[in-house]
């Protein structure tokens, strides 16, 4: 039971890193009916500018760790912003009228860009980082030794989660921007007839998904201590099927497939075996879609209009 | 008010969808207050025209002068801000948001304070009640012409000088309609609500404007006031006898 406890609380944490990637994947499709593959990339970058700005801080002098971390967490929510949008402006937007295929093909050479760029900007060696969040609590320690242990560091990555996702929550349903991001994603001509500027509210949803992929990559940062030009890819494709998992449209089915993921990879790796923990997260996927073809959360696509 | 330039006046206007041309060399007048119909068979090319003015399609040819400026080469989301409105054919409210925030999207253009919004609000309530009982229902889970009073509801809500109505009365119980027509001439009546309505309901429509056009294959082909078209044995052979009477 306390074993079982125990990859409870990984597989949340690990979960809430994929459903802040799963967000962005899921917003652009929603909006533009892509599916974005550098998103994936997008999150590396963001680990990567968060690793930047960590040790540009301590090098400027700076000591105070939580001041450091918000500082940290601005500018790569900022900066990573900067990349999502400009990605959408060079690699999506001229295509945005062609056939379906075109924007999804430069999505892949995009992910291959930001992939390449980092490897030769930042060298392809694994970037370690000392822990810095450090401490945590023992929940319960069992008879024969075995304690579930809740590190801060742990706690840190799912309040962050939490508090993104109400922010972002109350953004998408509260805000006028949030309104015009829906009313494209129905209706993108209807929208522009009330005077929505449907460019702009597209770069608006891609430099939100970067921000929140960037918040992921400073956590996969802090809580595995490292970072490579290599990360998006793996992370993205977990992330992506979250989505799909979620219902691919469906903004609470991303964070949901996302925590699912992590769970189901972090339960296989305690119980059957740490090499097939790919295999078992995307043979869930499969199953699920087989009975249900949208995604957990996914509407169906006819809609009574 | 200068009653010499027409509030809208289309010169030439051509579009075309790929090789397919839709409107053929269109000329249309709209003064300030008026309500001018636009009638025509299935793809005449009425609700091209509709479009056309808001630049989806782009015109080939010819001006759309609004207030005297040519807006024809204007971005699609800026003429809203001319405080031009369109309920657009097929209605194209949104099915997933609430009744309220269809409105509040049609609000969004105009620059108004809370307090006008809500008095504007307030008249839409009182033209159609029906969208205050559903305010915060989906709006795909509405009826047709439910749905119909909101996508008109929601053109209202940015105070339009100028409102395109694309086949409000389409699919709806004739009571609706009733209810529909009398809400736009109210509307023109006391609030000097200039209208450009198309309609298949021929008869409906010219009784309810002051001009009309008729529109055949991409060109208007006759012109004249409501009365004047009634009486006219080709309309009334074409449009009205032989067609759908109300």
């Amino acid at each position: 039971m306390d074993y079982f406890a125990q990859q409870l609380i990984n597989g949340l944490v690990l979960g809430s890193i994929y459903g802040l990637i799963a967000i962005g994947y899921t917003m652009v499709y929603g909006i533009v009916g892509m599916i974005n593959f550098a998103h994936g990339d997008i999150f590396m970058i963001g680990g990567f500018i968060a690793l930047i700005s960590f040790l540009l801080l301590v090098s400027l002098g700076l000591t105070a760790i939580p001041l450091i971390l918000l500082l940290v967490l601005l500018v790569a929510m900022a900066v990573t912003a900067l990349y999502g949008w400009t990605v959408e402006r060079i690699a999506y937007r001229p295509l945005r009228h062609s056939f379906r295929l075109a924007p999804m093909l430069s999505a892949i050479g995009m992910s291959f860009v930001l992939t390449n760029y980092s490897q030769v900007a930042q060298g392809a060696r694994v970037k370690p980082v000392p822990p810095i969040i450090t401490g945590g609590y023992t929940l319960h320690e069992g008879p024969e030794g075995f304690a579930v242990q809740l590190s801060n560091m742990q706690i840190m990555v799912v309040l962050v989660t939490i508090v993104l996702l109400a922010m972002f929550t109350w953004l998408v349903s509260r805000t006028r921007l949030g309104r015009d991001m829906r009313a494209c994603e129905q209706d993108q001509t209807m929208a522009a007839l009330l005077g929505v500027d449907v460019d702009r509210t597209i770069s608006m949803t891609f430099v939100i998904g970067a921000a929140l992929a960037s918040v992921a990559g400073m956590m996969y940062l802090l809580y595995y201590g490292q970072v490579d030009f290599f990360m998006g890819f793996v992370a993205g494709i977990k992330a992506f099927t979250a989505a799909v998992l979620g219902g691919i449209g469906s903004l609470p089915g991303a964070v949901l497939g996302g925590l699912a993921i992590g769970l189901i990879e972090t339960l296989w790796s305690a119980y059957f075996s740490v090499e097939y923990k790919d295999v078992a997260a995307f043979s869930i996927l499969i199953i699920v879609l087989i009975f249900m073809p949208t995604g957990l959360l996914g509407r169906p696509e006819v809609e009574k209009v | 008010m200068t009653a010499a330039t027409p509030l809208l006046a289309i010169r030439g206007l051509r579009a075309a969808y790929g090789k397919i041309e839709a409107l053929k060399g269109v000329d249309v007048e709209i003064n300030a207050g008026e309500i001018v119909a636009l009638i025509g068979a299935n793809g005449a090319g009425k609700s091209t025209l509709m479009m056309t003015i808001f630049g989806k399609p782009r015109a080939r040819a010819g001006q759309i002068l609004f207030d005297g400026r040519d807006i024809s080469s204007v971005p699609t989301h800026q003429i809203a801000h001319l405080r031009i409105a369109q309920s657009p054919e097929g209605r194209r409210i949104f099915p997933r948001m609430s009744v309220a925030e269809n409105l509040q999207m049609g609000a969004d253009v105009t620059d108004s304070t809370a307090a006008e919004r809500e008095s504007t609000l307030e008249r839409v309530f009182a033209l159609f009640p029906r969208l205050k009982e559903r305010v915060m229902q989906r709006g795909g889970t509405l009826s047709g012409g439910e749905q119909q009073m909101l996508a008109i509801g929601r053109a209202l809500m940015s105070r339009p000088r100028l409102l395109l109505l694309d086949e409000p009365s389409l699919g709806l119980a004739p009571l609706i309609a009733r209810q529909i027509f009398d809400a736009i001439r109210t509307l023109n009546r006391q609030d000097g609500l200039t209208v450009l309505i198309v309609e298949q309901n021929a008869n409906h429509a010219l009784k309810l404007a002051h001009r009309g056009y008729v529109m055949v294959n991409g060109l208007i082909t006759l012109a004249g006031t409501g009365a004047e078209l009634l009486q006219r044995p080709e309309i009334r052979a074409a449009y009205l006898e032989g067609g759908r009477h109300a």
